[in-house]
């Protein structure tokens, strides 16, 4: 996979921004230049253990011109595949990880006249980048970040300082809920909304704009979670003869580069199309937001990168 | 000059007749003389799903008088008509209009090419997307031309070439049609050949 071989990195600095939360800041280690990146950027991490590799798809916080160094935020995530864990309790300062280079599926549109920024949780992160971006077209835009707890957030007071009454925060303590509905029905021709955080809440969005008449091009959404986990199944590789199984926790892109398959990938959250593999036969149980329903019914593709199989041994193209 | 091996130029607008998007929450539907009557089918076939008090009409045209308010809503709701002598006044008053319009606007537009599209425009710059936008072209389909050489800008062209007002090139009139500036392309007819151009005659009426 020669395309993908990342750029190594080392651990220059970490922060705990919550009890979840920490920030890594990743800087080159032969001092090479990395490409700066606009707002909404991944970089996909790869980190080493003894047993395996694991790779996760993070987004960039850092100053999008940073040319020596890369930060990223990561909220633990206790039930994940154990890359979110690895980070928290293995890497330290002065680790070795690989990056890919920056990719974006959930950018700004610079077209928009107003710009309306739905944050949950950890979703805060593509916003840090958003913000410098905006910087340079509009002061027509708001933030709105809903958190559980003030301090289960990550950067709000840096927030609060920099965008005041720009910045909304929902959370227990200051007693508020967001009101999507009342946010949503009352927005200037030209408004776009961007949402990052829980599946619910990027739903809950979905439903209230279109039942507002939103179109679907002016409302902007990434999903911030990892894969879910699944039941368990064999993959056959046809073109390979192997026969390889995929735990419930793992997904099938996991175990494929776990097994030196060769495959091509980018963003690992079923958005990207890069994966895409041929079915032989099986059914897939698809999970991703690449392929057309018509598509996903032929049952003749697949995503690995999310998508698991309903019938207990699935044989791919590969 | 006709397009050669039946090449399509996708940038030229095709029309359905006006479907009424129950997706929108506010509808702005607007008549240019005789879009009027598209304006019209669709209200009466949309009657029973669109909401009067979320609709605004306008109608331009020295003959809308018989566009009778009541034949979209009834007499009780005449007044939710708005009647402009010409489109010109018309297509002034649209950026007010849609600077207090909200998200989940619908905007209709029906009337001759040139015009709806210049209304178009001005939807756009006010932040709409073509997804709101809905257009049925009726009546004239003269063209508006933009030239490709000065950018001069030529209302109501009707035949394949014509003299450019800011050049003085003769231009053919092209399919290809820009949303940005409303108007087909018009670039210099005997480009190919100097001295050379196809005989003149009459296509867009």
């Amino acid at each position: 996979m020669s395309e993908h071989i990342g750029t190594p990195v080392v651990v220059e600095d970490i922060k705990e921004l919550s009890p979840f939360v920490k920030q890594f800041t990743l800087k080159t280690i032969d001092g090479s230049e990395l490409p700066p990146f606009s707002g909404g950027c991944h970089t996909v991490i790869t980190m080493h253990s003894d047993k395996k590799h694991f790779r996760n798809a993070y987004s960039l916080v850092g100053q999008t011109n940073d040319k020596q160094s890369y930060i990223v935020a990561i909220r633990r995530e206790d039930e994940g595949r154990g890359g979110s864990l690895f980070m928290h309790n293995e890497v330290e300062i002065g680790t070795q990880l690989e990056i890919s280079a920056p990719f974006n599926l959930f950018g700004l549109n610079k077209t928009a006249h107003k710009h309306i920024m739905i944050a949950g949780g950890i979703g805060i992160t593509p916003f840090m980048a958003y913000l410098q971006d905006l910087a340079f077209l509009t002061d027509n835009f708001e933030l709105h970040y809903a958190t559980r707890k003030r301090s289960y957030g990550a950067y709000i007071d840096e927030l609060e300082r920099r965008l005041g009454s720009k910045f909304h925060l929902y959370c227990d303590d200051n007693d508020t809920r967001l009101n999507l509905h009342e946010l949503l029905s009352d927005q200037p021709l030209g408004t776009h909304v961007y949402v990052c955080g829980p599946t619910g809440m990027v739903d809950a969005v979905l439903q209230t704009a279109e039942e507002l008449g939103w179109p679907e091009t002016s409302v902007h959404y990434e999903v911030f979670k990892a894969p879910d986990p699944g039941n368990p199944f064999k993959v056959v590789l046809a073109k390979s003869n192997k026969t390889l199984s995929v735990a419930a926790n793992e997904t099938l892109l996991d175990v494929l580069e776990n097994n030196d398959v060769d495959i091509d990938w980018s963003c690992r959250g079923g958005a990207c199309g890069l994966c895409k593999t041929a079915v032989v036969e099986g059914e897939v149980e698809h999970r991703d937001f690449f392929l057309s329903d018509e598509e996903k019914e032929s049952n003749s593709a697949m995503m690995p990168c999310v998508s698991r199989c309903k019938s207990g041994t699935l044989t791919i193209d590969l | 000059m006709s397009l050669e091996n039946g090449s399509v130029i996708r940038s030229r607008p095709v029309y359905q007749s006006l479907k009424f998007d129950d997706k929108g929450r506010f509808n702005i539907l607007i008549g240019f003389g005789e879009g009027a009557t598209a304006i019209e089918n669709m209200v009466k076939d949309a009657r029973d799903r669109l909401k009067i008090e979320n609709t605004i009409v306008l109608i331009s045209g020295s003959d809308t008088e018989q566009y009778d308010a009541q034949l979209f809503f009834g007499e009780k709701n005449y007044h939710l008509v708005d009647y402009f002598d010409d489109n010109n006044s018309l297509l002034a008053m649209l950026p007010g209009l849609l600077a207090g319009m909200k998200m989940g606007s619908r905007l209709y537009l029906a009337g001759p090419e040139r015009i709806i599209w210049q209304a178009a425009q001005i939807a756009r710059e006010s932040g709409m997307q073509d997804e709101e936008i809905l257009l049925e072209a009726r009546g004239s389909f003269a063209r508006r031309v933009s030239c490709t050489h000065c950018a001069t800008t030529a209302e109501k062209v009707t035949t394949n070439i014509f003299e450019c007002a800011g050049c003085g090139q003769t231009l053919v009139v092209y399919d290809h049609f820009s949303k940005r500036l409303a108007a087909y392309m018009g670039f210099r007819a005997d480009a190919e050949t100097p001295g050379e151009f196809p005989e003149k005659v009459e296509l867009y009426r």
